[in-house]
């Protein structure tokens, strides 16, 4: 679980860096806040195995 | 006011809330139990089970504190993003003529993804002025159903913790879907309608109708921004605005549906004002009765709350323990902030202002000094971020009580549900913290307090500390954030420092003087609101999985009273101690040297 989320988190931070080099501000928004909430399971499964 | 009229004032308030809690804590438990049976099921019930079966959800099915979080983040997710698009298209989506009538374009991606974040999170931080931005439709449809939706993942949430604690080695803490539709229709729904129409008795506007003009008896000249022909604003050589002048003659008076928003706006802990002025308007809040309802309805789920958690845990004397600990708290904030505004400024004393007063910079004569003070404190003890004055023209020390209320986490009755899920990690470290200095296990309510909820707890307490500090830090030192400044020295600190303490408190009021819908502001504020949201609602849902799966072992002589006096004040000390650690450094940068300036007669 724990390399599924490191692996998860990293495939949310590349896809977001990405989106911020070649979208429009809207595309970014929305890529942010999706990736932002995808960082916050992820959380959730660290917290759990902290 | 004078001061006998402010203390009865107080004690009515603080009687009319404490003769509300037990009744609104006895409907919660009702409400919060997804077999609970309540007078509406009658009327609500078809309606809630339609909605069981439109969203596919087993209403007897419970969660894991993981998949009830997943779920809350997924809905907070697709409630932002709608909540967005809506403000996106506002210039083009359907009945621009009933539900547009001003015509307003759409609004800019920075401030849409500020605003959505805001109102996701229940913070309400407006970078926009609401009479002069939003069409009807985005009031109704983006902010006030987000003003029911936030408020309701609030008071779930608690209920998901206090589950958790009152739970004996159980796996589930109860299933986010039915939480949010029951807070809705049994409890945030049918209060704002009685309360709207009251608010509309009071003389608050609700209409579709465009917006009215009236002619000014005395027409003047102000310097407004030049704008190109983009309608981008024209900057001179230094990058300041170039300014021209603009004749005026008429006044506009906003309209439009703004009862059925304010109810569930202090109902809610929300703060989103319709218009600028918020809660200083008197569209917005049109008598002493509604200001004095406003105020009480800001803490009055909060309040129900602490009786609910008692009775949940069968031990009614926490609860009103935890009620009383937040009361002193409050009582505590309002004397200092009422003392400083009803001093006044000695300057302007020294300059012939009469003392007796007090400052009434920033104040609606209709309120004065005893109900700005009252009200301010209220807010900012709630995450709630409505204003009937503007913090930013309170004395220094004065405004240090909204400033330090927001930074102690909004524990204080606190925001919807947040205050108490707030309040409840607070009561973990002070358990803790008592534990350690008798030597015992800590112990909290028959569950053993281990080093998984200390940890998350602690998380708690640094996301609030970094999420303030380290915006306000970035902010002071970029161009971005200097440039946003109306108002040099301290005071400009509390600016910035208030603005990034409101979006992680998810509190939403501004000391304004900051022009913060700026792409840098916009995009950080809406950070600021998200971390402060979800990045401690996660470790807080932790904790309530990981105490629902423990043992509940019955009290002995070894355990801990969390009721009484000694625990009260044990609870009140935690809280300000990490308050004072966290926070007391950057509050002596900015209020506390402004005061000392201001004796010594330098103003900013």
């Amino acid at each position: 679980m724990k390399e599924k989320t490191i692996v998860a988190g990293v495939v949310v931070v590349l896809a977001s860096a990405l989106v911020l080099a070649a979208g429009t501000p809207d595309v970014v928004y929305v890529a942010v806040s999706i990736a932002f909430f995808g960082l916050c399971i992820a959380y959730a499964e660290g917290c759990e195995k902290l | 006011m004078n001061a006998t009229l402010g203390w009865i004032q107080l004690a009515l308030y603080l009687g009319v809330l404490l003769l509300i809690t037990k009744p609104l804590g006895l409907y919660l438990i009702q409400v919060l139990d997804a077999r609970g049976r309540t007078w509406l099921d009658p009327i609500l019930g078809p309606l809630e089970r339609l909605t069981y079966r439109l969203g596919g959800v087993d209403p007897a099915g419970e969660q894991h504190w993981k998949a009830y979080t997943i779920s809350m983040l997924i809905f907070s997710l697709v409630t932002m993003l709608v909540t967005y698009a809506i403000l996106r298209l506002q210039a083009i989506l359907p009945l621009q003529h009933l539900l547009n009538p001003q015509g307003f374009s759409s609004l800019p991606d920075h401030l849409s993804f500020n605003t959505a974040a805001s109102f996701v999170t229940n913070t309400n931080w407006q970078s926009y002025g609401g009479e002069s931005t939003m069409s009807y439709l985005s009031q109704m449809v983006a902010l006030a159903s987000q003003n029911f939706f936030s408020a309701a993942v609030g008071i779930a949430i608690a209920a998901a913790l206090v589950r958790g604690i009152a739970r004996d080695s159980a796996q589930t803490i109860g299933n986010f879907w039915v939480d949010l539709v029951r807070i809705t229709y049994y409890l945030l729904l049918p209060i704002c309608l009685v309360y709207a129409l009251f608010l509309v008795s009071q003389g608050m506007i609700q209409n579709f109708k465009p917006y009215d003009a009236a002619a000014l008896t005395e027409k003047e000249t102000v310097q407004v921004p030049r704008n190109d022909a983009n309608g981008n604003p024209v900057k001179d050589a230094q990058g300041n605005p170039v300014m021209e002048p603009k004749a005026v003659d008429t006044q506009s008076i906003p309209e439009g549906p703004m009862a059925s928003q304010m109810a569930i706006k202090m109902l809610g802990t929300n703060g989103g004002g319709f218009t600028n002025a918020n809660a200083a308007h008197p569209f917005e809040n049109p008598t002493p009765f509604s200001n004095f309802i406003q105020m009480l309805s800001i803490f009055a789920i909060s309040s129900a709350l602490t009786y609910y958690l008692g009775r949940m845990v069968k031990s009614p004397g926490h609860g009103w323990s935890v009620w009383a600990a937040m009361c002193l708290l409050f009582l505590a904030g309002f004397f200092v902030c009422w003392h400083y505004e009803a001093a006044g400024n000695p300057i302007l004393t020294s300059l012939g202002v009469d003392s007796a007063d007090g400052n009434m910079e920033g104040k609606e004569v209709r309120f004065g000094i005893t109900n700005s003070a009252l009200f301010a404190t209220i807010t900012t003890d709630a995450s709630c971020g409505a204003v009937n004055s503007m913090h930013d023209s309170f004395t220094p020390l004065g405004g240090l009580v909204p400033l330090f209320n927001i930074e102690l986490g909004e524990v204080v009755f606190g925001g919807v549900g947040a205050g108490l899920y707030g309040m409840l990690v607070f009561v973990i470290v002070a358990v803790f913290i008592a534990g350690l200095m008798v030597g015992r296990t800590p112990e909290y309510l028959g569950k053993k307090i281990q080093s998984f909820e200390v940890k998350m707890s602690m998380l708690v307490l640094l996301v609030l500390a970094m999420d303030i500090l380290g915006f306000t830090a970035w902010a002071c030192v970029s161009d971005w954030g200097k440039a946003g400044l109306n108002n040099n020295g301290p005071h400009g600190f509390s600016e910035m420092l208030y603005a990034y303490s409101s979006v992680t408190g998810n509190n939403g009021s501004a000391f304004a003087g900051l022009t913060a819908s700026t792409y840098w502001y916009d995009t950080t504020l809406a950070f600021g609101c998200l971390i402060g949201r979800f990045l401690m609602i996660v470790p807080i849902m932790a904790i309530a999985g990981s105490l629902a799966a423990k043992k509940l072992v019955p009290p002995g002589p070894g355990s801990f009273p969390v009721s009484g006096a000694t625990f009260t004040f044990l609870l009140i000390g935690t809280v300000l101690l990490v308050g004072a650690l966290n926070f007391l450094p950057a509050l002596t940068l900015g209020p506390v040297v402004e005061h000392f300036l201001m004796l010594a007669g330098k103003l900013f």
